[in-house]
Order: structure tokens, then C-alpha cells, then sequence
């Protein structure tokens, strides 16, 4: 769709050669506006009622206040403006944060910039944007150990070992002999396979071995 | 007749664009036209302006409300409140903002709206104690983060002047103070709005002390205000400084500084002011009258009395000058005249001022009523409840005075019946005495055997008592040791914690720095190569920049490294859980395969807990990688329902590295003493298969329940 006028962008962030070098870059773009720069939190709402912005570039560690926060206040007072946060923070959970906040999209501050005017267009094109190559979305890759375990059970494999061994029929002390541990540490194994299965029952126990095969 | 034209073409394209963009989606507001500031003047301006504005006004209420139509409409109605700032049209739009804003829950016009209305009562002087509760209910609305600091700072700003209109000084000097820490809270760079705040603070706090008549604080925060002025650009600044020194010293008698800045104000006004107003020539007449500079000083008075609607100050200054002047000169005729009319001019300020007074002070008892009426009832019942209370005491202290006073005549009977038994008692004494001394003689030589036994005894147990207290001595010697030691320990222990804490603390601060300020200068270099790479068209110049980017790419994740480990980056926001997961995740597979487990229901602890909690496991996860020699090892959190357990296992070396000689030593005595300070519990059961670390901790009784992590206190 061709605009008719440019989109306008409000840039907040205070680190300054950042917020700069973004203007240089996006004002270039002919499909959108710099419409303002702010790099102190406390002119962040007079800025965008002055400017009004079609959408708002936004960093997370703003003079030791929280760009999230900052994000719902703006949204709760201007409900029709868009917000990307910009930032260095690669860390999925502040990006499922700002998702629940109602922000509009999520990005790294090194992302490329095809990627970064990318995700500016779709937001503003009233979709929603957020990275996908965050850290700890990245799921643990293929196992070598045998530690499909660890994934469906949600044991760790010494606690893996002690059930085999009490299905076996062995108790603590023998258990404890057979692995080289002390006994404190096989009861310490046993309550916290029971606490993760939820079962108080030793039977409980042999049939959910038998049932998965340790 | 050109400027007719070029604002009705004005109007048109505001009407168009209005038009255009009501239809169109996002652009919030892009249709309510801006206010050029230099045309407040022209009237013709003005309303074509607000029409334009009503019109978008009526048609935004006709259509159906969405958010974008929300804020378009609250715009509308703020621009309009400002076009007729000062006319009563400002209370119909700033309560319909307020009224609809409040409606929206949209706090930002809410307090704008009640900030256009304090402005209308505070500047016509019509209503101060409303514009007083106002500003009140507004510092009451806004949250305490720093985003709504400027409303913050307005608002206490207000609150100083208005209270020196109604002569509370210490008021008007708190709030002042407040606003001041307002500013001084948040702003590390010091902006060109800052700087005029800080401008305009240093003017009121100096007016302030200049209607106490403190003249050397008055003029202190007056030349503050001055030293400021050179980080501004505004004209109308300076003139401000310049007049309010001017007539500081005038009002003082220091005529030569007066004349000084008053030089300075006129300066400043000739280049802002319209040819019909004063450029601070009353203050330069009396400066010159006072000077004794006769022909001057009636110069800038008659060029006061030529204005057409002069101020009545400025009235004032020029017959009090023009008085002055003939008195010099002996005129009596016409100092009496001129003298008449300064009178008749001072008298009306003067009486408009007290009015002005005992009407603030009059609504201030109102406000005061209403805002303290609840306290105030309260009040009221405790005292009543207290004067019961002092009644029932009086009647009680009257009924023990009457008592009193009937025990005393009572006393004066037993007195005199005391004083004759004292009389036969004495009596009865001389006789016994009589009796002993008869015995005593008897009973002497009975005594000397007596003694020489009493004598033994008496030996014996001191001896007795000298052991004993010898005894007791040295136990409590020995309790002042073990207390001193205990102390000692005691002491250290807070050392420790202090040490702890500090750490903490530096290593966040290096983390953020390293992370945000130099991290983002690396992003920003990053791409500029980037984009500067598609720029270079010769195969060199390509290959140049593809050895240059990865250099950057990887001093970009080396620092992410560094930071992260100093501090993982937000971890007060993620929390323990996430912020272990990501360290485990970030192990590399070989030589130890970690996996990461969690188990019920995530809880927060306290912020230092939780990154002790995180230190101690890092620690636990390195001597793995450096000591273990493992081929799997597993990292669990346990959230039981009375306390957390963190787990660290693995397959490795186990008591065999003692024998190989490398040992956790200062990890695993800095992990103790970690879990100590936190109050968890650390066991490590090194077994030849490998080691078994448990660490846990209770939940602290009032744990916060909820997964918010708190935000930082702003104050």
C-alpha cells in the first residue's frame, strides 16, 4: 500500500549514539518520519501527546526505569499508538512480558537492518512483531546420554538409577552400597522423586518404572 | 488584508487535512492542528483555530469510540482549553476533558485537563484555594514513577506559588523544595526544559523570600536564577531575571544595581515585546529618580504614562518617580499632585492584594475544611471523648480534694492523740534503759566467751566469701571471652555480608554499563558496517569489511558474555528460575552434558536471596567444568511447598580429585558462606561416582506470593 504520508516514529532511549545512529537510519527510509527523539523516561508522555506518533521505538533500561512499565503507562493514556521495544535484552522472558503487557513487537538493537525495517513495517501494519531467535527459546538439541529421561520424566539420571534399583527391591542401605553414595543422599533422591511423580507409595513407584521401562 | 487571506487558506487546509485524516486508520491525533505559539496574540487566529478544532470535535463524538478516537477527542479538547487559555471557555473544556478522561481511565489527560483548570483559577487570581486543591488532587492521581515527574514537578511548583499569595511562607517553601527534587531525582543530563524549570524554580523560591523581605536569600535564588540562564535560549527568560532583580534591588535602595538590570530587562524587551508595552521603563524611572538622575527618570515615566493601557504597577512606579522627581526640584504643587495620584495607585494595589489575601485565606480555611473534614470529625469525637475523659477526672479530683480536706482535720486529731502517746512512750524508754544497763553488766562477762568463738567464725567464712567471689570472677572472665568471641564472629559474619552485598551491587552496576551503554555503541557500529558493506562496490573494499564484521560480532558477544556473567542481564525482572535455565542452557554439550529440571510451582524469593541462590549454583556448575571430569551432570529446582531445592549432580570424579589434588576450595568456602548469609542449608555428599550438591532454603514467612517482581522504589 503506498502511504500517503509518511508513518511517524517516536524514538525513546537514552543512550544517545544509539537513538542518533536510528535516525540517521530510518529518517532515510522515504515511508517513514522521525518525529521525535526522547532520552529521559519523565518526557516520554508529553513527547507523544506533542508528537503523535503512529508508533514508538522503545528500550528497555531507560535511566534505571523499566521500558515495559514505561510501555503500559504510554498504552494506558494513548491506546492507539504502536510499540516496538528496541534492546539489547535477548532474553525471551522479558519478550513474552512485553507480548502479556500488550506491546506490539520485540527486537534486538543488533538485529540487520532489512530485519529491522522489516519488523518496524509489520507493526505498523497492525501486525505484531516479535524476535524468534531469543536465547532460551531455542529448545535443548538432540541427546547424546540418554537423557530423553530427563525431558519426559523430568528426572535427572541418578534419581533415574535409584528407581531402577528400588524396583528392584532394594532399600536404602542397599541402594546406597550399590551406587557408592551415602544413605542421606538416597533419601534425599527418594523424596524428590516422589515429590516430582506426586506419589507417597513405594508400589506407586514400581509400576510407574514398569510403565516406563526403567 | 493578506494576512486575512493567508489564514482563512490556513483554515482550509487544517479543514482538509482534518477531513483527510479522519478517515484514515493509525495516526493518532496527526489532525488536531498545532498551535503556533507566536499567534497567540491574533484574535482572528485564535478562533478560526478553535472552529476548526470544534468541527473535528463534533464529528469525533458522532463516531463510534475506539481508542484511536479517544485520544483525538481528549486532544481536541486539550487544544481547545489551551487557544482560550485565560477565558472562561478553559473550565467548560478542561472539565469535559477531565469528566471524559476520567471516564476512559486514561490518566494522562485526566491530569492535564485539571492542570488547565488550575492554570485558569491560579492566573486570573479567580479561585486560588480551588486551583490550591487541584494541584493536590493531582500530585494524589499520578503514580510514583518518574514518567509523570514533570506533572509532579508542576503541580509543586503551583502549590509554592499559591501558597505565597496566602502568605505561608514554610508551605510555599516545601513545596518549592519538593519541586525541586523533582527535578534533581531523574535528570542526570541536565535538558533545556530542565534548565528552565530550574530557572523558573530559583525565580519563585527568590520571590518567595523577597515577600518575607529576606533580601540576602531573595537574592541569592534571584542570581541563581541568573547563572542559569546561560544554558537557554529563550529571550523571555532572561527578561524575567532581569526585572525580578531589578526591582529586588530597587525595593532595597541598591538604585546602581537596579539600574543595572533594569539596563538588561529593557535590552532583552525591546527584541521581544510589541511596541505598546513597557520594557521594564518603571523600574529604570525609579532607578534614575533614585539615582537622582532627574531628567531620565521623567523621560521613562512619561514613556510609561504614554502607553495606552499601562499596568497599574508600572502606573505606580511612574508617579512615584514623577513625585520624586518635582520634590528634588522643589515643585510642591506638583510633587502633591503627582504624590496624590502614587497614593490613590499604591492604595488600590495595596487593596487588592489584601482582598486578594483574605480571600485566599478565607477559601484556604474552606479547603482546609473540606479537604480535613473526615480527620477532622475524628478529631473532633476524640476530643469530645477526651473532655468526657478530663470531666470524669476533674469530678474524680474534686471528690478526692473533698476527701482530702476531711482526712486533714482527721489528721490534726490523730496528731494530737499521736503526740501524747509519743509522751508516755517516751517515758516507758527511760525506764527500760534503766532496766538494760542493769543487764548489760550482767551480761558482759557471759559475752567474752562469746567472742573469742564469734571471732573464729567470723574468719572462717571470709575466707569462705574470698574463694567464692575468686570463683565467680573468673567464670565471668571466662563469659566476657566466649561473648567477645561470639561478637567477634558475629562481627565478621556482618563483614561478610557486607562484602556480599557490595559485590552485588558493583557487579550489577559494571553489568548494566558494560551491557546497555557500550553494548548498544558496538550494535550501532555494527550495523553501520553493515549498511556501509552494500555501499562498497570493489571486491577489496568488500573483503575489508567482511574481515571487519565478524571482529565487531565478536567483541558484541564476548562483552554480552562478560555482562552476563558479572550479572544476567534483568535478573530482578526474569528471576532465578529463567536466569538458571539460561546458564545451564549455555553450558556447551561437551565434555559435561547438562539438563535442566524444575518441579512445582515456581515462587519468587527476595531479589538478594534469589541471586545468592544463583551464585552459589553457578559455582556449583564451574567445579563441574573445571574439577569433574563429567559426562552428565543435572541442574534441578525443587519447589516444594515449604521450601526451594536446588540440585547439582553429576557422574564425575567425585572424592577422586581430592586425590588428584585439585580441590574447590574458595568456591565452595565463598558458596558456604553465601548460604549462610542467605539462611539456606548447603551439603555435598562426593561419593567415587561423582557429587550430590543440595542446597535449601525455607520460604522467608512473608514471602510476596505473587511472580511480580517489585519495581525499583523511585524515591
Amino acid at each position: 500500500m503506498n502511504r500517503p504520508n509518511p508513518a511517524r516514529l517516536l524514538l525513546i532511549d537514552d543512550h544517545r549514539i544509539f537513538n542518533d545512529a536510528l535516525v540517521s537510519l530510518l529518517s532515510a527510509q522515504p515511508d517513514l518520519q522521525i518525529c521525535g527523539q526522547v532520552f529521559d523516561a519523565a518526557d516520554a508522555l508529553p513527547t507523544i501527546h506533542r508528537t503523535s506518533p503512529d508508533l514508538i521505538l522503545l528500550d528497555i533500561n531507560l535511566n534505571h526505569s523499566n521500558g515495559i512499565d514505561l510501555g503500559k503507562t504510554i498504552l494506558a493514556s494513548f491506546p492507539a499508538v504502536r510499540i516496538m521495544m528496541l534492546t539489547m535484552y535477548n532474553q525471551a522472558r522479558l519478550q513474552d512480558e512485553s507480548r502479556r503487557a500488550g506491546l506490539h513487537g520485540y527486537m534486538l538493537k543488533e538485529a540487520k537492518t532489512t530485519d529491522l525495517l522489516r519488523g518496524i513495517r509489520a507493526v505498523l501494519a497492525n501486525e505484531r512483531h516479535f524476535a524468534s531467535d531469543l536465547i532460551n527459546k531455542a529448545a535443548p538439541t538432540d541427546d547424546a546420554f540418554g537423557d530423553e529421561f530427563a525431558r519426559r520424566l523430568n528426572l535427572s539420571f541418578r534419581e533415574v538409577e535409584v528407581v531402577a534399583l528400588i524396583r528392584e527391591g532394594l532399600n536404602n542401605e542397599q541402594i546406597a552400597a550399590r551406587m557408592h553414595i551415602s544413605v542421606e543422599t538416597v533419601k534425599t533422591h527418594r523424596k524428590n522423586i516422589h515429590f516430582k511423580l506426586g506419589i507417597t507409595k513405594v508400589t506407586d513407584l514400581i509400576q510407574f518404572a514398569v510403565r516406563h521401562g526403567i | 488584508m493578506y494576512q486575512r487571506r493567508s489564514i482563512r487558506f490556513i483554515v482550509t487546509m487544517l479543514l482538509l487535512t482534518g477531513l483527510l485524516t479522519g478517515n484514515r486508520q493509525p495516526s493518532v491525533g496527526q489532525s488536531v492542528p498545532a498551535l503556533l505559539s507566536d499567534r497567540r496574540g491574533n484574535a482572528v487566529y485564535i478562533d478560526s483555530m478553535a472552529n476548526v478544532i470544534r468541527q473535528l470535535y463534533v464529528r469525533l463524538i458522532a463516531a463510534p469510540a475506539t481508542p484511536h478516537t479517544d485520544t483525538l477527542r481528549f486532544k481536541c479538547l486539550y487544544r481547545l482549553a489551551e487557544l482560550y487559555r485565560g477565558r472562561d471557555s478553559v473550565l467548560y473544556f478542561g472539565s469535559e476533558l477531565v469528566r471524559q478522561a476520567r471516564s476512559r481511565q486514561n490518566l494522562y489527560y485526566e491530569v492535564n485537563g485539571k492542570l488547565l483548570l488550575e492554570a485558569y483559577y491560579r492566573h486570573g487570581e479567580i479561585n486560588m484555594p480551588k486551583a490550591l486543591r487541584l494541584n493536590l488532587d493531582v500530585l494524589a492521581l499520578i503514580p510514583p514513577h518518574s514518567y509523570y515527574d514533570n506533572v509532579r514537578f508542576q503541580a509543586n511548583l503551583h502549590l509554592g506559588s499559591l501558597y505565597k499569595l496566602s502568605n505561608e511562607y514554610d508551605k510555599a517553601l516545601y513545596y518549592a523544595e519538593r519541586a525541586r527534587q523533582v527535578i534533581s531525582r531523574n535528570t542526570v543530563h541536565q535538558t533545556a526544559i530542565t534548565n528552565s524549570l530550574l530557572i523558573d524554580l530559583e525565580q519563585n523560591i527568590g520571590s518567595i523570600y523577597n515577600r518575607q523581605d529576606r533580601f540576602p536569600d531573595s537574592e541569592r535564588h534571584y542570581l541563581k536564577a541568573e547563572s542559569l540562564l546561560r544554558h537557554t535560549s529563550s529571550k523571555a527568560e532572561y527578561g524575567y531575571v532581569y526585572d525580578d532583580l531589578a526591582e529586588l534591588y530597587l525595593k532595597y535602595g541598591r538604585y546602581g544595581q537596579a539600574l543595572h538590570y533594569g539596563k538588561k530587562a529593557e535590552a532583552v524587551w525591546e527584541r521581544v515585546r510589541s511596541a505598546n508595552e513597557s520594557k521594564g521603563w518603571g523600574t529604570l524611572a525609579c532607578a534614575y529618580a533614585g539615582l537622582g538622575n532627574d531628567e531620565l527618570a521623567v523621560w521613562y515615566a512619561q514613556k510609561v504614562l504614554h502607553l495606552t493601557r499601562p499596568h497599574k504597577f508600572i502606573r505606580e512606579q511612574a508617579y512615584q518617580t514623577l513625585y520624586l522627581v518635582a520634590e528634588h526640584q522643589h515643585d510642591w504643587q506638583r510633587a502633591m499632585g503627582y504624590y496624590k495620584q502614587y497614593v490613590t495607585i499604591r492604595d488600590t494595589i495595596e487593596r487588592d492584594r489584601r482582598g486578594l489575601e483574605l480571600v485566599t485565606i478565607e477559601k484556604q480555611a474552606e479547603y482546609d475544611q473540606l479537604a480535613l473534614e473526615s480527620k477532622q470529625v475524628q478529631q473532633l469525637q476524640a476530643e469530645r471523648m477526651q473532655t468526657v475523659e478530663k470531666e470524669n477526672q476533674l469530678v474524680k479530683l474534686l471528690a478526692d480534694a473533698q476527701a482530702d480536706s476531711l482526712y486533714l482535720t482527721e489528721q490534726q486529731r490523730i496528731l494530737d492523740r499521736e503526740r501524747a502517746a509519743g509522751q508516755m512512750a517516751r517515758q516507758r524508754v527511760e525506764q527500760e534503759r534503766q532496766q538494760q544497763n542493769f543487764d548489760r553488766t550482767v551480761g558482759q562477762q557471759a559475752d567474752q566467751t562469746q567472742r573469742n568463738w564469734l571471732f573464729f567464725g567470723f574468719v572462717s567464712t571470709l575466707l569462705l566469701l574470698v574463694v567464692l567471689v575468686l570463683l565467680l570472677y573468673s567464670t565471668r572472665l571466662r563469659k566476657r571471652q566466649v561473648d567477645a568471641d561470639l561478637r567477634l564472629a558475629y562481627e565478621r559474619k556482618a563483614t561478610d555480608a557486607r562484602i556480599i552485598q557490595t559485590q552485588e551491587a558493583e557487579r550489577a552496576r559494571l553489568a548494566a554499563d558494560l551491557h546497555d551503554d557500550l553494548g548498544g555503541t558496538l550494535a550501532t557500529l555494527n550495523r553501520r558496517l553493515t549498511d556501509m558493506q552494500d555501499l562498497v562496490h570493489d571486491d577489496a573494499g568488500q573483503q575489508a569489511f567482511a574481515d571487519l564484521v565478524p571482529l565487531v560480532q565478536k567483541s558484541s558477544d564476548d562483552l554480552r558474555r562478560i555482562a552476563h556473567n558479572l550479572m544476567p542481564p534483568e535478573f530482578a525482572r526474569i528471576g532465578l528460575r529463567y536466569a538458571l535455565e539460561q546458564l545451564v542452557r549455555s553450558q556447551p554439550p561437551v565434555p559435561t552434558r547438562f539438563t535442566f529440571l524444575v518441579s512445582g510451582h515456581e515462587r519468587r524469593l527476595p531479589l538478594d536471596t534469589e541471586l545468592n541462590l544463583y551464585r552459589i549454583i553457578s559455582e556449583q556448575i564451574q567445579n563441574v567444568n573445571k574439577h569433574a571430569k563429567a559426562d552428565r551432570a543435572a541442574v534441578q529446582l525443587l519447589y516444594y511447598d515449604d521450601k526451594l531445592t536446588l540440585t547439582v549432580e553429576d557422574d564425575g570424579l567425585g572424592n577422586k580429585t581430592t586425590l588428584s589434588g585439585a580441590s574447590p576450595g574458595i568456591g565452595l568456602k565463598t558458596s558456604k558462606l553465601r548460604a549462610e548469609y542467605i539462611g539456606a542449608t548447603l551439603w555435598r555428599d562426593v561419593s567415587e561416582v561423582g557429587t550430590l550438591v543440595v542446597l535449601e532454603i525455607t520460604y522467608p514467612l512473608l514471602a510476596h506470593e505473587s511472580t511480580q517482581p517489585r519495581p525499583p522504589a523511585p524515591d
